[in-house]
């Protein structure tokens, strides 16, 4: 799945808006050391779990949805720091490369 | 302080999209859990506010002036800076920037701008050798592409398989005007002759588009300028045109050709010298 657009982003808010519904947007707005994400991605958080988008996957990707369903109870927005790393019974890289950066996600809640 | 609503932002983004602009999304970031809706600006790529506020007159200021810079550089998509780090940058690079009065009150502050751009257009006129190789190789650069041609069987998907591709089959002059050309459009002049070439650059020649090429030789170019200069077309609109089109690469074959104007098309959006970067490299001196 590619990127949400900017365009594609505002309109969903636009669409649960009006539906009276809450979502939470999260985006990652830093990256630093050697992470697979993409600083813009975005992966969007419906009050019903529903998603839309990615922030990149694996185990990271279930952490920022945990985050967003917080966020989305108590309603308030938020900046995280994420350290991403391999899960302890992840077989070792074969290219020896460690999966140790950082990145921020910015979310926020739309209601 | 007045918080945009995403509808409100929709809007500018579909507006932004349609006129071929960027646009810019300024969020004032909030250090940890925040109690409300984050501060949104929204800054067209010329650095003018187009709506919403940052809670601040010396914040708007600076993340209006910064974001312009952010657009400007093509390979930029999101980026997020301190009001020291943007004041710093801004002394460097604008000399008409003076520090606004009430930075103290947003020391500390964070700034996230994102920027959607819209996306790149090309629009090749003649759906012949030239055309045709131009619009396939453009699809590779991520172009969204319309080929125009009054012939209906060289704008066929028989020619032109890539149902990504726009085919219109009709009078050029028609087709042309039904298109919306912004300045995120390339409009590469490829007909079957010069008639039919000089035909389209009259459409096009006063269009705001980013990059206007027509091919032929260079008499035949010439021939064609003085024309549309007697008619009464404005200089600055004809010195924009790049005729002969290409980069000299020394292209012979269609394929060739294309590559020749997709480098040129490149070299106009990013600005580079069009030289081999060889020669002045390291292996130059041992020549």
């Amino acid at each position: 799945m590619g990127m949400l657009t900017q365009n594609e982003v505002y309109d969903e808010i636009t669409r649960a808006q009006r539906d009276g519904r809450k979502l939470a947007v999260a985006t990652i707005i830093t990256t630093s050391g050697s992470t697979p994400q993409r600083t813009g991605a975005k992966l969007l958080v419906f009050d019903d779990g529903r998603m839309l988008g990615t922030v990149g996957g694996g185990c990271v990707e279930a952490d920022v949805w945990a985050e967003a369903k917080t966020a989305l109870d108590e309603a308030r927005p938020r900046v995280c720091r994420f350290t991403l790393r391999d899960a302890p019974d992840a077989p070792p890289d074969e290219e020896g490369m460690i999966c140790g950066g950082e990145m921020e996600v910015l979310i926020e809640v739309w209601k | 302080m007045e918080i945009i609503t995403a509808a409100e932002i929709a809007a500018a983004l579909d507006r932004a999209r349609f006129e071929g602009r960027a646009l810019i999304i300024v969020t004032r970031l909030a250090d940890g859990a925040a109690n409300t809706q984050l501060p949104r600006l929204l800054v067209d790529e010329d650095g003018c506010i187009m709506g919403g506020a940052l809670g601040s007159r010396a914040c708007e200021e600076i993340a209006a002036r910064y974001a312009r810079f952010v657009a400007a550089d093509d390979r930029l998509e999101i980026t997020v800076a301190g009001v020291e780090t943007i004041i710093a940058a801004l002394d460097d690079a604008d000399r008409e920037f003076h520090s606004p009065d009430g930075i103290d009150d947003i020391a500390g502050v964070r700034l996230l701008f994102e920027v959607s751009r819209p996306p790149l257009e090309l629009i090749v006129c003649g759906g012949g050798h030239v055309g045709r190789a131009t619009a396939i190789a453009a699809r590779m650069l991520d172009f969204s592409v319309t080929v125009i041609d009054d012939r209906a069987e060289f704008v066929s998907r028989e020619r032109l398989p890539d149902p990504q591709i726009r085919l219109l089959a009709d009078d050029f002059t028609r087709a042309l005007q039904g298109l919306n050309i912004t300045p995120a459009s390339h409009v590469v002049i490829v007909t079957r002759g010069h008639r039919h070439d000089e035909i389209c650059l009259r459409e096009v020649v006063d269009k705001p588009a980013r990059y206007i090429g027509m091919i032929g030789s260079r008499r035949r170019t010439t021939t064609i300028r003085e024309h549309m200069r007697r008619e009464g077309v404005a200089a600055e609109h004809l010195r924009r045109v790049h005729a002969p089109i290409g980069l000299d690469i020394g292209a012979q074959t269609p394929e060739e050709i294309a590559l020749a104007i997709l480098a040129e098309i490149v070299l106009v959006r990013r600005g580079g010298s069009g030289r081999p970067k060889s020669a002045e490299g390291p292996m130059a001196r041992a020549r």
